[in-house]
Order: structure tokens, then sequence, then C-alpha cells
């Protein structure tokens, strides 16, 4: 727990003593606010009180700025067509290597057949990276290009 | 070649003793041809290309090497045993990929030595290298099938 500072102390007990001069002069009718002590300041922070709403200031968002993961460079991973991988060698590295069941592997598969290529993933510079290296290892034709 | 059992991490294939010969003597000759110069990006020179490029052919460089090494083991007398209809291969999942990019390497390997042509069936098969090739090509590519036969695989 944390000292509460000298200055501090001292101006909790002005507040206080203010505090019940007002409930005095106001009479009995409003003894209640007796058991509410007013909130105090301290260094010119409010305290809030377990009665009192408390919100929390929201922070000021500077139009144009973004997350730090927003700002991050993306990449597609794409697979190129070539003359000479077999289409069920295709699918089964897009199996392995993504994790897709069949229907997908397929489709991407089917992709660069017959558009010449296909969008993979879209990853970070590190993910990308990885995915082209995995996939050159099995002698696929893949590249990482970056998002614009 | 056929896939006989498949259970857990264990595949068993059957090969008949033509099969067999032929299969170990691609596994003998691997690495075919020296390897293609890769690629990280096909976009010109995007920031951060030139150290991706050269991370990209050290690890393919170290993953032959690699290959080269695993060939040799896939050619042990553990992975192959004798059955009355010819040869049982038996490899784990990892051995599996392992056979599949070296066929796959010696595919290319031999469509590389041929020129890269668009059309296979262009390939005149006349000259002696070109049909070697061609027929080494063919046979990588037939093995390959059939490690990735959908009958009971994937």
């Amino acid at each position: 727990m944390s000292r509460i500072p000298e200055n501090a102390r001292d101006e909790i007990a002005r507040l206080m003593q203010a505090n019940l001069q007002r409930i005095r002069a106001c009479g009995p009718r409003n003894n209640r606010l007796a058991k509410r002590p007013a909130a105090t300041q301290i260094n010119g922070y409010r305290m809030p009180f377990a009665s009192e709403p408390f919100s929390v200031p929201q922070p000021v968002i500077e139009p144009g700025s973004k997350s730090a993961d927003a700002l991050a460079p993306t990449y597609y991973v794409i697979c190129w067509n070539d003359p000479v991988n077999l289409m069920s060698y295709v699918t089964h590295v897009f199996m392995k290597l993504f994790g897709w069941n069949r229907q997908q592997a397929e489709k991407h598969m089917l992709e660069v057949h017959q558009q010449g290529k296909s969008v993979l993933v879209r990853e970070g510079a590190e993910r990308a990276e990885f995915y082209v290296h995995e996939l050159q290892k099995y002698k696929l034709r893949a590249t990482m290009e970056p998002v614009t | 070649m056929k896939l006989i059992e498949h259970f857990s991490d264990c595949w068993s294939y059957l090969l008949n003793p033509n099969e067999a010969d032929l299969l170990r003597s691609l596994l003998k000759r691997f690495p075919f041809g020296r390897a293609a110069k890769p690629r990280i990006s096909q976009t010109a020179h995007a920031p951060g290309d030139d150290e991706r490029q050269k991370l990209l052919e050290e690890s393919l460089s170290e993953h032959r090497r690699d290959l080269k090494r695993l060939a040799r083991g896939l050619l042990g007398e553990g992975q192959w045993q004798a059955s009355p209809k010819g040869s049982l291969l038996t490899l784990t999942s990892e051995s599996r990929e392992i056979l599949l990019q070296i066929l796959n390497d010696i595919r290319i390997g031999c469509w590389r030595a041929l020129g890269e042509p668009d059309d296979l069936a262009e390939v005149a098969q006349t000259e002696p290298t070109a049909a070697g090739q061609r027929t080494l090509m063919d046979l990588a590519g037939y093995f390959e099938m059939h490690l990735l036969d959908p009958d009971g695989v994937d």
C-alpha cells in the first residue's frame, strides 16, 4: 500500500472539516450527507468513492494513426504455375503445409493450374518467408509479394 | 507399387522387383543436376529482398545437402524387406515426405536439363540424352503418384 503524501493529508483534513460545517449548517434532515464524505482532490486528481460512478478518461485517438500490427508490412504468399509439378503433388503439399482439407487444397491447386497463380495466404514478413522456404523445399514456384 | 498398410506413423509399400530396382537407382542418382536459383519475390526489389534472397538460397542449399544424406539412408537395409511378391518399403511420415521431395527434385532436375520446356510432349525422344532424362522424369513422377495414391492416403 502506498502512503498518502503529507501535503495531501492536510488537504483531506481541511475538506472533511469543511463538509462537517456544511452538514451542520443544513440541519438534521440532511444528516444522511454526513455518512457520505465529500470527494477529495489530491494533486489535482479527484478521488472517487465507491458509490460514485468512476469513468476512466477516454484516450485521444489521433486521426490517421494505426496500431503497431496494422503498420507492419504484410505479404501475399503466391504459388505460380509450372509445367512439371504433378497436380496430386501440389495438392498434397498444400494440405501438408497449411493444414487444409483436400477440397481447399485442390481449389488452390486448380487456381494455380488454370489461372497461372494462386494467393495462398497473407502474412507478416517472417511467416510469409517461412512458407516460401517450405514451398520451395518441395520445389514449388512460390514467392512472397508485398501487399500494396 | 502399392500402399498395402498405413497406420499411425507407418506406411508400407509393396514394390515388384523391377520397381524396387528402379527406385533404388533413382535414389542413388540423387541429386541430379545443379539446383535452380530460387527467387524470393517476383516484385522488382522490395525492401529487404536482398537479405531474404540470400537466406532462401542458403536454406535450400542446406536442405539439398540434407536430402542427399537422407537419400542414402533410404537405401539402407532397415527400410526394405524381402517379400514373396517383391520388396516391402516401410516409411515413417517424415521419411515419406523426404522421399517425395527427393523424387520431385529429380523430376525438376531432369526438366531443367531438358531446357525447361513448356510442353513436355514437344521434347524430342530421338536424342538419347533427352530420352534418358525424360525417362527419369517420368519414373520419378510414377513413384510420386504411387506414394500419393489416394486410396488410404492423406
